[in-house]
């Protein structure tokens, strides 16, 4: 099996640092799920935590909050891939510890 | 290491944040001060309708702290109370809990720039007078404190002035 690790950072590097529309801070507070305030983090929170639950109306109201559709579309890529970097990281603690690793 | 640390004893009123950042003080507060517009995330905190592109603080005692939009609008944050470089800033936080401007809110935020080595800085950071926000005080203290905090601001300054 290859090791994807080296792929992960690639992407994550990517998507945090490479050329786009929204800011690299902008795209950190959404990989790291760390705003809280305002339409846009509610969002990347649902993006997050309850992806099953985003309708059009979170869509529209991150619109109205005068960012463009380009810069959604990169925070909540960012976003969810900062979930699944957490939940993946969370797999390999959890695999660490059955292992007896600390 | 851009870990934040919140120093003990609760005030209420008041919320304080402190990080190292490894960079030399002048550098610590050109960046603070001069380019805000690049670490602090504008699509999330902001206040104006317009998308904006940069977040300024004017460089004397009265000067604007304001957000800039791409339409070239502009929505005031608060002003400029203390100006010292590079050691000590103080501006007054003047967004209310509606997220809207209210001139006479006055909440102030002092950052201390402190030097710590050849190539570090401390950077304190005091968010207080948060009574001022009445009613929606604890809830105001809970979102500088903990949630979308000056904490994770901080992280991301110093990331910016690491850079």
């Amino acid at each position: 099996m290859s090791d994807i690790g080296e792929a992960r950072k690639t992407l994550v590097k990517r998507i945090l640092e490479g050329a786009g529309i929204a800011s690299s801070s902008d795209r950190r507070a959404a990989f790291n799920n760390s705003a809280s305030t305002g339409p846009l983090a509610a969002l990347v929170d649902k993006v997050a935590r309850h992806a099953n639950r985003i309708t059009d109306q979170d869509i529209s109201a991150a619109r109205e909050s005068g960012i463009s559709e380009d810069q959604i579309f990169e925070i909540v890529v960012c976003a969810a891939v900062g979930q699944a970097n957490r939940q993946f990281n969370a797999a390999l603690a959890a695999l660490d510890g059955a292992a007896g690793k600390e | 290491m851009t870990d934040t640390t919140t120093p003990r004893g609760f005030d209420p009123d008041t919320v304080r944040k402190v990080v190292s950042v490894r960079a030399p003080q002048p550098v610590a507060w050109q960046v603070f001060t001069e380019k805000m517009g690049v670490w602090w995330p504008l699509a999330f905190y902001k206040i104006g309708s317009a998308n904006a592109v940069d977040a300024v603080i004017e460089p004397h005692v009265g000067g604007r702290w304001y957000e800039r939009g791409d339409d070239g609008s502009t929505c005031q944050w608060g002003s400029v109370l203390a100006w010292e470089p590079p050691s000590r800033l103080v501006l007054s936080w003047d967004v209310g809990a509606d997220w809207q401007y209210d001139p006479n809110l006055k909440t102030e935020i002092e950052v201390r720039f402190i030097v710590d080595g050849s190539d570090r800085t401390r950077v304190e950071l005091e968010h207080r007078h948060l009574d001022r926000y009445g009613a929606h005080r604890d809830k105001m203290r809970r979102v500088f404190d903990t949630e979308g905090d000056w904490g994770k601001l901080l992280v991301a300054f110093a990331r910016a002035a690491e850079t």
